[in-house]
């Protein structure tokens, strides 16, 4: 889904991030914002299909419209009538990125961080057993992730009718 | 002075314009409607009252304030929209409220206020549901509440009922009527159905290409349009060419038959040719014979439609169709038949301009 491979961005930012003027990589803080920039990279294109997918399925200049002639500002419109009409969406974004990063082993392995991908790798590398459970607790972790975005999308009004349906 | 008072409006987009030299006074608790074609710029021109546009030129006041360049969320009018726009996150009774709690409204104010509202839209049964759990006619009548809720000085409806199915469209605005004439709220009602406009207004503004083509009451309309454009697009008619026999009495001819107008053709000539209207409804099979017009020619079609029965005559070159009450006991001419039909002077109206399209639907 990314255009340019992981592999490639995380050479670019050592590249740039490890020298003055901006020489990230020198701390642990800096390199964790290195790693947020990467997987938010990564991630976006998942939760800019989720977002636009929910933005489609509401009718949002006639929503915004109505609100706006009951008297409604501009937070007012955002807080109470377009986020909670997107909540399912938002939140299905947020389940995606989360099972894309949580196995995610470029970044996390190129900026040292101990991230789960790098630890399930070298675990493997040094003990017999403990991968196996390991890949069985990330299988797990996804999983309930999909699970989660199905229980949170059928609680949201407007699938109701649709809960059965996959 | 008016209530509603839009003075010059003109709205254009680019290049082209929706909506021009727009003059229009709506006296308090009135019912307005706005009727015309598609694209004529209705739903521009009520949505500059809404203030969701903003109008290249003219001004709008309500109650003597110049709301011109006010935003929507400051201005006294309430909207309902062809598509309901209701919250779908939100339950009935949320709805409703939404505009109470954004004015900051004590919870006793909001809750008994929108219980006044159910009950003025019958619907206290279903304060709890959610808006996909209604019907389009349910829906409708929530937007509808909800708009009134805050009490708006104006109310404004683009379309409230195109969506529905006849019979709902019915008895929804009939609905509509009676509760804007209880509460007394000047209402604009934009419609391209010209029945709804008749059956519902005070008065009717009908438009035709981003201009105002005559302003009246549902009556003057139908019975006196002012323009070819309002005989054509209001009620159905038949427009026939003529020929100018006597300008100064109103003679003229159909295919060779001689018929009277009411009024003299003030600024026809003779021989010249001109386009007349007949109202299929005041043409009539065995009309009183004294004093009236006659046309004869030979019945080519037989139309059933449940309360009438249309009947399409031809004459030499001319076709035309007339209106007949249903009732058990009509006798109808049959098919190829010759007939005479009468109808009154007045009934005939002259198109100064000849139609290049057919009568309405
Ligand atoms: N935002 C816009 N940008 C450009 N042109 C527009 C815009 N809104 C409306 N128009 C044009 O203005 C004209 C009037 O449009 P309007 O929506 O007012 O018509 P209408 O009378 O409501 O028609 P309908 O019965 O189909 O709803 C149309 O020719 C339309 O194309
Ligand atoms: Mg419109």
């Amino acid at each position: 889904m990314c255009v340019v491979p992981a592999i490639v961005l995380v050479f670019g930012m050592l590249r740039i991030y490890s020298r003055p003027p901006l020489a990230l990589t020198e701390s642990d803080t800096g390199t964790d914002f290195l790693l947020i920039a990467g997987y938010v990279t990564l991630s976006l294109p998942y939760m800019y299909r989720a977002v636009d997918t929910g933005l489609r399925a509401m009718d949002v200049r006639t929503l915004t419209e109505a609100a706006q002639s009951l008297g409604a500002g501009w937070p007012t419109i955002l807080l109470r009538v377009i986020i909670p009409n997107l909540r399912v969406a938002l939140l299905s974004g947020a389940f995606l990125t989360f099972t894309t990063v949580i196995g995610e082993f470029t970044f996390a392995t190129f900026l040292a961080r101990p991230a789960f991908g790098p630890y399930m790798g070298l675990l493997g590398q040094t003990r017999a057993y403990e991968p196996a459970a390991l890949a069985i607790i990330s299988l797990i972790l996804t999983w309930a992730s999909v699970g989660l975005i199905q229980v949170v999308g059928r609680g949201a009004p407007r699938q109701g009718q649709l809960a059965g349906a996959r | 002075m008016a209530f509603l008072d839009l003075n010059d409006v003109r709205k254009s987009f680019m290049q082209a314009t929706a909506v021009e030299m727009f003059n229009l006074k709506v006296e308090r608790g009135e019912f307005v409607s706005f009727l015309g074609p598609s694209g004529c710029g209705k739903t521009t021109t009520l949505r500059m009252i809404a203030g969701f546009e903003t109008p290249t030129s003219g001004q709008i006041m309500i109650d003597n304030t110049d709301i011109t360049f006010k935003p929507p969320n400051q201005r006294p009018v309430g909207m309902v929209f062809q598509s309901y726009a209701l919250f779908p996150n939100m339950k009935v009774a949320d709805n409703i409220g939404f505009g109470l709690k954004i004015a900051k409204k004590s919870k006793d104010e909001i809750a008994s206020r929108v219980e006044e509202m159910l009950a003025l839209i019958h619907m206290r049964e279903f304060a709890h549901r959610y808006p996909y759990q209604l019907s389009g006619g349910q829906q409708q009548r929530v937007a509808l509440a909800r708009a009134l809720a805050v009490q708006p000085q104006v109310l404004l409806l683009d379309e409230p009922l195109s969506a529905l199915d006849a019979k709902i469209r019915v008895q929804l605005r009939q609905e509509i009527r009676a509760i804007q004439r209880k509460l007394g709220i000047t209402t604009i009602y934009v419609t391209h159905d010209q029945e709804e406009a008749l059956s519902l207004s005070d008065r009717i503004v009908v438009m035709s290409a981003g201009r105002i083509e005559q302003i009246g009451t549902p009556f003057e309309i139908y019975n006196f349009p002012q323009t070819p454009f309002v005989a054509s697009f209001v009620g159905t008619l038949n427009a026939l060419e003529a020929e100018v026999r006597d300008a100064s009495t109103g003679r003229i001819a159909v295919d060779g038959q001689e018929i009277m107008m009411a009024q003299p053709l003030s600024g026809a000539v003779t021989g010249q040719k001109i386009t007349v209207a007949l109202r299929p409804e005041s043409i009539s099979l065995n009309g009183d014979a004294s004093g009236a017009n006659h046309l004869q020619g030979q019945v080519e079609a037989i139309t059933f439609l449940g309360s009438i029965v249309r009947i399409q005559v031809r004459l030499e070159r001319h076709l035309f169709f007339f209106d007949s009450f249903n009732n058990p006991h009509l006798s109808l001419p049959q098919i190829g038949q010759m007939v005479t039909v009468r109808f009154p002077h007045e009934a005939c109206l002259w198109l100064s301009a000849p139609q290049s399209e057919p009568a309405g639907d």
